[in-house]
């Protein structure tokens, strides 16, 4: 086990950064997702600290020691691959065994190390398949046992659900979330979903083109994202933006959006300036009441416990979450009260988050 | 003309022989230049019939050609473009006269020629005229696959060729095939080489039994290579390698190997004697080669040959040294002699070479003086539908014409001694003589209907023995097998 | 639809091999090459007893077990060069395949002026490097292996293609995972690249076995089948019985022969590799 250190990492293939600036430590034991639509280059830094792929720029430190220029046998990182890759030719047991075999454990350890990952992942029976025997989620757990027989010090997950079905895919979820628990091995799990990555994850490292946008808790990340990207990307479904302006009038502080429909701020925006701002607001908070912003109703979808009504206001999506069902119809006009103490308000040019003074926020 | 000549004055390191052959080449060019024209003059060469058909069609006697419409088909090796066009314009012409009957040719390497006749033999449906070679004769005659000429040939015709090559083409007193051009072997020296290495030459002479004894042609060309090499010279060769082999390794005379062993034998010896043995190469009934092929004195045969290649005095790969001017002698044709004194000297292959000053001297001999006649000799199919037709055809290539527009093209020995007499050469020239004299008393090969089987098998041995194979032990190996091989034939 | 390809196949494939069965069985006029009349095993009698066809038994295995034992390795290094991508590959590549693509009977010319004891090129090499002159076709033995080299540097480029797209069909991730369990480069190789390219490996062996076994025109025009009938294997003499000896009943008896080592040779390998593979 170990801690890492990612410092101010970058890289660039010929002359297209992929990658800039990257800075980041994760704690011995932690369990930490990087998230982001596909091309952030979450994988490629995965890569690089798996040592798959050069650090062209800063640093990777394992346990406070860079490890640039060590070869991937040599950093005692185990990774499980979105295909598995398992070795096709060899049983479950070969392919658990065989780091074990490469670095000369004796063969009696070897077999009491796989038999034991084998237990912790239920593999017993399977150990004298071969991959193309078993079923995706069997082999994804082979290649799980392939990394935890050797008791690395970082787990590296690139993606491994991906190729699972929906329902398998919350199963393992839970399955590799128990499996860090136990080992309490470091761990940095890559994916594009971010309910995986929030459902999993101590913390979540958010990229967008090759930067860090935020780091933080999944909670940190979902009450407080630093910026519209984040706000939009964590949370489903996802939080609406609506632009517009803030205003005093008469003492009281209003958003008139950009075809003139105000919103009541009361104290929601307090200390933040007047001008323009996009307003976030989750579905969940956003109610269908007398007074609010004046919506066309374009679908809604219930589904059982909640219901989705997606309306359209000033040509933008905006969408709402109400508990129960819903007596509306697409085409209906529909008034959606957002609730003041749920607001977000992110700079209306650079999107980045604006606090307001007195911090509420956690509900 | 006489501008010839002073090109020829202007170069320098001309003998008056080689001088003497180009004015002899020049003047019976000229005289065949207009052959056409020509032609007419020499109408009534022995066996033609003027005016019986509608065309000179040379030998031919048989019945007046169809008027049906039919094709006929002819296999023969590829030449040159301007050889073929020989062909061609005699086609022209044919069909001029008969312009119901279309002239199909086929022409493959000449490598496989013989391979290709077999392969058509076989599935009966063969061109109506194949070129065939005089000493498969025998096999012609025992396969009934080809027509004997004699019954749409003139007699004065068949008379006509040389009796050496008439009779390598006969069976039986049937003419199986054509023979329509010789190859009468004999060598050829590079004086300059043995000048400048101060090593005799051989005799220039056309009587065959006056030239070099193996042993003296040895000797000599042995002093030659080590002269050459004392000087330094590690590119030139006392012996050129063999041009009529298959350019594989130890360089061979493919049929014409019987050279070395046959000479060594005796044609009028007691027909029990080793010695007589040794000349005829198989047995009387022509389906034992033990005893003939191995006697001691083939052995020796055999042993002046390996001589030759265990002294670096001949390449053991192939090559053309002798026309690189690298060669002190070769064996070889009268082309050589028509190529080297060709006014065209460019389109020869000798056209890289600088003149050089050459002579010829018969083969060495042994107990005989030995030369072996090879020919390419058209036969006419026995399955043609148009056997007429095709014998017509083949004696309108044949006529004197055609035949002399082909010889001029080709440079080869016309095959019929009245064509031979028109060229002023073979009665004048030394070279031409000695080809003549050659042509006039080579033998057949052994006498076997397996000759295709014999060769064949006794070819790969003298290559082996080339290469530092044992020839006591290679040639017994040899002559075991073709004794299996001709089992065949009981 | 299948019916011009099955025709094809009837006419091309099994015509000839039964065409071949029933002329072993026949004997021939030696002038016509036409079928005179049954003779039951008779020609199988005749070649067997031949010295020179065991000699041509024995050459056709050495041929099949030098140029499998050189074509193998070779093209599994080429390929293993080509897949890394490393530069210069390209130009390897295109010179592999360019002898490949050559005409087999000119690449034979062209290595028989190479091997030319006394004006080849090798020979010129040898000697500029102060090493002796060697009897390249000249000596019984050189000759077989010159047969060999040629054959192998002509036809290197199939095999390596074989092996190239084995590599190629092994997800890049698998190396990488070997990688991080800590394999060193040859026990990648030993133990992941190996027994991934063992379907190839079948495949190549197949191949070169009925390529090395059907060898005839590099022998032909590099040696004729010479010195002393050294380098004659069964093709060849099958060629020479049918060709130059006017024996067809024999040729087709050696060419039945042949064929039935042929399927003893890899119906033997494939019981090998498929008892190995199956562990």
């Amino acid at each position: 086990m170990a801690s890492l250190a990612i410092r101010g990492v970058g890289k660039a293939f010929g002359a297209a950064a992929v990658l800039r600036g990257i800075d980041f430590d994760i704690a011995d034991g932690e369990f930490v997702a990087l998230v982001g639509p596909s091309g952030c280059g979450k994988s490629t830094l995965l890569r690089m600290i798996a040592g798959l792929d050069q650090v062209t720029e800063g640093e990777v430190l394992i346990d406070g020691s860079r490890v640039n220029e060590k070869p991937s046998k040599d950093r005692d990182v185990a990774m499980v691959f979105q295909n598995y890759a398992l070795y096709p030719h060899m049983t479950v047991r070969e392919n658990m065994g065989f780091a074990l075999e490469m670095r000369g454990d004796p063969a009696a350890e070897r077999r009491r190390r796989i038999d034991e990952a084998a237990e912790i992942l239920r593999l017993e029976p399977l150990l004298d398949r071969l991959p193309r025997q078993m079923s995706g989620g069997q082999q994804q757990r082979v290649a799980m046992g392939r990394a935890i027989v050797r008791k690395p010090k970082v787990f590296l997950f690139d993606e491994p659900l991906s190729n699972l079905d929906a329902k398998l895919r919350v199963a393992m979820r839970a399955e590799i979330r128990e499996l860090h628990r136990r080992l309490k091995t470091t761990t940095i799990y890559v994916t594009h979903d971010q309910i995986e990555a929030m459902t999993m994850a101590d913390r979540l490292v958010v990229m967008r083109g090759g930067v860090v946008e935020q780091i933080g808790t999944p909670l940190e990340v979902f009450d407080r994202p630093a910026n519209t990207f984040v706000a939009t990307f964590i949370g489903s479904p996802e939080m609406n933006l609506i632009a517009g302006r803030l205003e005093t009038e008469g003492g009281r502080r209003l958003f008139r959006s950009k075809s003139g429909e105000q919103l009541a701020m009361g104290d929601a925006a307090n200390g933040i300036p007047d001008g323009p701002v996009q307003l976030g607001v989750r579905p969940d908070h956003l109610d269908i009441a007398e007074d609010g912003l004046a919506a066309t109703v374009d679908a809604v979808e219930p589904t059982g416990l909640e219901t989705m009504i997606v309306t359209r206001f000033e040509g933008q999506p905006l969408v709402a979450q109400q508990h129960g069902r819903v007596r509306l119809v697409a085409g209906d006009t529909v008034r959606l009260q957002p609730r003041p103490s749920e607001l977000h308000f992110f700079d209306f040019d650079s999107g980045r988050r604006i606090e307001r003074a007195s911090s509420n926020a956690v509900a | 003309m006489s501008k010839d000549i002073n090109n020829i004055e202007s170069t320098s390191g001309i003998s008056r022989r080689t001088l003497l052959g180009q004015m002899a080449v020049g003047a019976s060019w000229l005289a065949m230049g207009s052959a056409m024209g020509w032609a007419s003059v020499v109408q009534a060469a022995p066996g033609s019939n003027p005016g019986k058909y509608k065309i000179d069609l040379g030998g031919y006697n048989g019945p007046e050609l169809t008027s049906e419409p039919i094709t006929l088909r002819f296999m023969r090796q590829d030449f040159a473009p301007s050889v073929n066009a020989v062909f061609d314009n005699a086609y022209a012409e044919f069909r001029k006269a008969y312009p119901n009957i279309t002239i199909e040719e086929e022409k493959v390497p000449y490598g496989d020629l013989q391979k290709k006749v077999q392969v058509y033999v076989a599935s009966g449906e063969g061109p109506d005229i194949m070129m065939g070679r005089n000493d498969f004769a025998t096999a012609y005659a025992a396969g009934q696959f080809a027509v004997p000429l004699n019954q749409y040939f003139s007699q004065e015709f068949i008379d006509d060729i040389v009796d050496s090559l008439r009779n390598s083409g006969s069976v039986g007193g049937d003419l199986l095939c054509l023979p329509w051009e010789t190859n009468p072997v004999f060598m050829y020296f590079n004086r300059d080489i043995f000048e400048s290495a101060g090593i005799e030459t051989p005799p220039e002479v056309s009587d065959i039994t006056q030239g070099w004894t193996w042993d003296q042609f040895n000797d000599a060309l042995d002093r030659l290579t080590k002269a050459l090499r004392a000087k330094g010279d590690t590119t030139s060769w006392a012996l050129a390698a063999s041009t009529y082999g298959n350019g594989g390794p130890g360089s061979n005379y493919a049929q014409l190997e019987s050279i070395w062993i046959r000479s060594m034998g005796d044609p009028n010896a007691d027909k029990a004697s080793s010695l007589y043995k040794t000349f005829a190469g198989v047995s009387e009934d022509g389906l034992t080669a033990s005893g003939y092929l191995d006697t001691p004195e083939a052995v020796q045969g055999m042993k002046n040959y390996q001589f030759l290649f265990a002294n670096g005095i001949t390449p053991k790969g192939a090559g053309s040294q002798f026309r690189e001017g690298i060669a002190g002698m070769m064996v070889g044709s009268i082309n050589e002699a028509n190529y080297m004194t060709s006014e065209d000297r460019a389109s020869t292959p000798y056209a890289n070479t600088p003149p050089f000053k050459f002579g010829t001297t018969p083969l060495p001999r042994g107990a005989m003086a030995f030369s072996a006649i090879i020919a390419d000799a058209p036969f006419v199919y026995a399955g043609s539908p148009h056997v007429a037709e095709a014998a017509a055809l083949l004696a309108f290539i044949c006529n004197d014409a055609n035949r002399l527009a082909f010889h001029k093209e080709w440079g080869s020995m016309p095959g019929r001694k009245s064509l031979l007499a028109l060229d002023p050469r073979y009665s004048s020239d030394q070279s031409y003589q000695l080809a003549a004299a050659v042509a006039a008393t080579a033998y057949a090969p052994p006498q076997t209907v397996g000759w295709f089987d014999y060769f064949n098998a006794v070819n790969p041995a003298v290559s082996d023995i080339a290469l530092g194979a044992d020839p006591q032990k290679r040639l017994t190996n040899a002559a075991q097998q073709v004794d299996g091989l001709l089992a065949k034939y009981k | 639809m299948l019916l011009p390809a099955l025709a094809g196949l009837v006419l091309f494939q099994f015509a000839p091999i039964v065409v071949g069965l029933l002329n072993s069985l026949q004997s021939f006029n030696p002038f016509t090459h036409r079928a005179s009349g049954w003779v039951g095993l008779n020609n199988f009698v005749e070649v067997l007893a031949e010295p020179s066809f065991h000699w041509a038994v024995l050459i056709t295995m050495v041929y099949v077990v030098l140029i499998l034992a050189i074509t193998i390795p070779l093209a599994l290094g080429l390929a293993t060069l080509l897949n890394s991508r490393r530069p210069g590959t390209t130009f390897v590549r295109a010179a592999v395949l360019g002898a490949l693509a050559a005409s087999e009977a000119v690449t034979a010319l062209v290595w028989n002026q190479m091997y030319d004891a006394s004006t080849g090129l090798l020979n010129a090499l040898l000697v500029t490097l102060h090493l002796p002159a060697q009897p390249f076709l000249i000596d019984a033995n050189h000759a077989v292996v010159s047969i060999v080299v040629m054959t192998v540097w002509k036809d290197v480029g199939l095999a390596m293609l074989m092996f190239l797209a084995g590599l190629q069909s092994v997800p890049g991730s698998v190396y990488e995972a070997a990688a991080l369990d800590g394999a060193s480069t040859w026990k990648v190789f030993q133990r992941i690249t190996l027994p991934l390219l063992r379907p190839s490996v079948i495949l190549v062996m197949f191949i070169a076995t009925v390529g090395a076994t059907r060898l005839v025109t590099p022998i032909l025009i590099l040696t004729q089948g010479g010195p002393g009938g050294s380098t004659t294997n069964m093709a060849l003499y099958s060629y020479n019985q049918a060709f130059s000896f006017n024996s067809p009943g024999h040729a087709a008896a050696s060419v039945v022969c042949m064929m039935l080592l042929l399927v003893a040779l890899t119906g033997g390998q494939a019981l090998l590799l498929r008892r190995r593979g199956g562990k």
